[in-house]
């Protein structure tokens, strides 16, 4: 074959592998070889699982020689973030409190891809239990974006974003609480979904915000993120706030889909390269016969603090189960309370202590109804102004990002402006609704996404418009990722 | 916030924060309350209602299990009814145990049951007549 195994994408992998062109372990070897050869460059993975991943692929060989149907992701390599468990793989949270936890069990996600016999890499960085925009709060590495090593791939699921841009691994998981599948998808050029609140098991995704965490795919195209979104969507009865959900095919087409521009998204703050990339990719849109209006969703521009308010909240109750005692980073002290606080101390990394301590501040007596009450009836309000809008529309288009990738170390001392960072995508998680990111361009030579929003469960609509633009523009571009 | 404040709040959320961190922390909390405090505060009686779509579900009734289906899982029953073990409890030794005092934990391990009322708890009328 001429083509490098490691640029096909997902759908491409499945057909050679159908046809018996190219074999699992052949896929197998390509992807590991991939990822010694770019690893020093990148640090997007915190473990590979090289053996079972050469294993699981003879299996699948052994399948097909058979004569086995097989179902799609069979035999092709999927990478998976750190904060989904992994039944005898490490999953850290990119954390020293976690960093020998060895789950006994698989995430529902995992387990699917599982079954359906893809081949489970390694697992991703992040920033600690998902918590920052840039990766760069991980107790372990820093991910590089492969566009410009010197820059970050977004957070927190950059180690999962920088893989798929990086052509280590055709799909790979995240989690999205804030941004965090959306921002990395946009500084790294590829496609990352969030989907609907409730559309894919959470469990056994370590908790951050319960209310807003949700797992999502990364790909190099929107039809493979919708394949791996078909693969992992679906009611669990482990987890009480999954929904039934068969996604639907893929829209064919934009003609007479109706297109919001909210205006408070495109308002000041845009550098001039992502506003260039935005006006291009609505004219491409209107073009295949998309129809654009204008549409306001005044509460968005308080979406920043509700999120801080509601996430860091859940985060402290969420992360209160790490006492040093029943498990994770433990240390010695006097009395119970203060080898706790001693293991929390030495175990969390400033970032997550940060947001525990503005948690506790959000849930104490006084702060309950100053803040937190105060931060739900707005998140009422955001997603109130959302349906409004899509009364209206049947999508929004919005920047991912204000800017592109910022460089690493840019904002790592000022928390509020790191927070920015999230400034377009949070509104979605507090409404609950699915978002996507696909790439539009590049300005100063980094690629720049643009976000589709939908009403809830309208997946196959937004992964349908990004492959009809991803059709017209010529899809995913490859940045080759030089050894050091 | 204050440092006295910040010590207390660190304490309420069980972390060792060493004093030399204290003063960057307090600056870098106070810095995005700030923004938090910006707020506005809404009416909660002029509040549409919920649009996300984890909504509670309506609270509607389900049929539950027919009473024959219920029983035909149960290991004993007698009128109709599940039979509960009521005195001597299996896997305990009657003299380490009187009166049914000890019961086995789901380990095997034998541990202490709260104090009951023997007078208050009804044996099952038909325990002897189904074993």
């Amino acid at each position: 074959m001429t083509t490098k195994i490691h640029t096909l994408s997902a759908g491409q992998l499945a057909q050679l592998l159908r046809k018996k062109e190219l074999s699992a372990i052949e896929i197998a070897h390509a992807t590991l070889d991939r990822i010694a050869q770019t690893e020093p460059r990148i640090e997007a993975f915190l473990s590979v699982c090289a053996g079972q991943t050469l294993a699981d692929a003879a299996a699948v060989d052994a399948r097909l020689a058979a004569g086995e149907v097989l179902p799609p992701l069979a035999g092709i390599p999927v990478a998976v973030k750190d904060n989904i468990c992994t039944k005898g793989v490490r999953t850290s949270c990119a954390s020293r409190m976690l960093a020998a936890y060895v789950p006994p069990y698989d995430a529902t996600v995992v387990e699917k891809l599982r079954g359906q016999g893809a081949l489970l890499v390694g697992k991703t960085n992040l920033d600690e239990f998902a918590m920052g925009s840039s990766c760069e709060h991980s107790a372990f590495q820093k991910t590089h974006n492969p566009w410009d090593t010197d820059r970050t791939p977004g957070g927190s699921s950059g180690g999962s974003a920088a893989a798929v841009a990086a052509c280590q691994v055709p799909l790979a998981l995240g989690s999205d609480t804030g941004g965090s599948i959306r921002v990395p998808a946009g500084f790294c050029g590829v496609v990352g979904l969030k989907p609907t609140y409730g559309a894919v098991s959470r469990y056994g995704l370590v908790a951050f915000a319960s209310s807003l965490d949700q797992i999502g795919p990364f790909a190099r195209t929107a039809r493979d993120a919708a394949l791996l979104f078909g693969a992992i969507a679906g009611r669990d009865a482990r987890d009480a706030t999954s929904r039934p959900y068969t996604p639907a095919p893929l829209r064919q087409d934009v003609r007479g889909l109706k297109i919001g521009l909210p205006k408070e998204y495109f308002a000041a703050g845009l550098t001039a390269g992502v506003q260039r990339c935005l006006q291009a990719a609505v004219e491409t849109l209107r073009g295949l016969g998309a129809e654009f209006c204008a549409c306001s969703l005044p509460s968005c521009r308080h979406a920043l603090p509700v999120y801080n308010v509601l996430a860091s909240a859940q985060a402290a109750s969420n992360l209160g189960r790490y006492d040093g005692l029943r498990y994770g980073h433990s240390a010695v002290g006097d009395t119970f309370a203060q080898s706790s606080a001693a293991a929390r101390g030495q175990g969390f990394g400033e970032e997550v202590q940060r947001r525990v301590l503005l948690g506790t501040y959000m849930l104490r007596r006084d702060g309950r109804e100053r803040y937190y009450r105060r931060a739900k009836l707005m998140q009422q309000q955001i997603a109130a102004e959302f349906a409004a809008a899509f009364a209206d529309c049947d999508l929004l288009a919005a920047p991912v990002n204000p800017a592109p990738a910022f460089r690493l170390g840019e904002n790592l001392s000022d928390p509020v402006a790191m927070y920015a960072a999230d400034l377009c995508t949070v509104s979605v998680n507090l409404a609950g609704l699915p978002g996507l990111s696909v790439p539009c361009g590049l300005a100063e030579g980094l690629p720049v996404g643009l976000q589709l929003i939908g009403p809830a469960w309208s997946e196959a609509a937004l992964l349908g418009a990004a492959a009809c633009y991803e059709d017209a523009v010529g899809g995913f571009a490859i940045k080759e990722v030089t050894a050091p | 916030m204050t440092i006295p404040e910040l010590q207390q709040l660190a304490e309420a959320a069980r972390l060792h924060i060493p004093a030399d961190r204290l003063e960057k922390l307090r600056g870098e909390l106070a810095a995005i309350l700030q923004k938090v405090e910006a707020l506005p505060a809404l009416d909660a009686t002029e509040q549409p209602p919920p649009a996300r779509p984890d909504a509670l579900r309506a609270d509607a009734q389900q049929p539950s299990l027919a009473r024959q289906a219920l029983l035909a899982g149960a290991p004993h029953t007698c009128d109709g009814c599940i039979e509960v073990p009521g005195g001597a409890i299996p896997n305990i030794d009657a003299e380490a145990a009187p009166d049914g005092a000890t019961a086995a934990a789901p380990n095997g391990d034998a541990k202490a049951m709260p104090d009951t009322d023997a007078g208050a708890m009804p044996k099952s009328p038909c325990k002897e007549e189904c074993r």
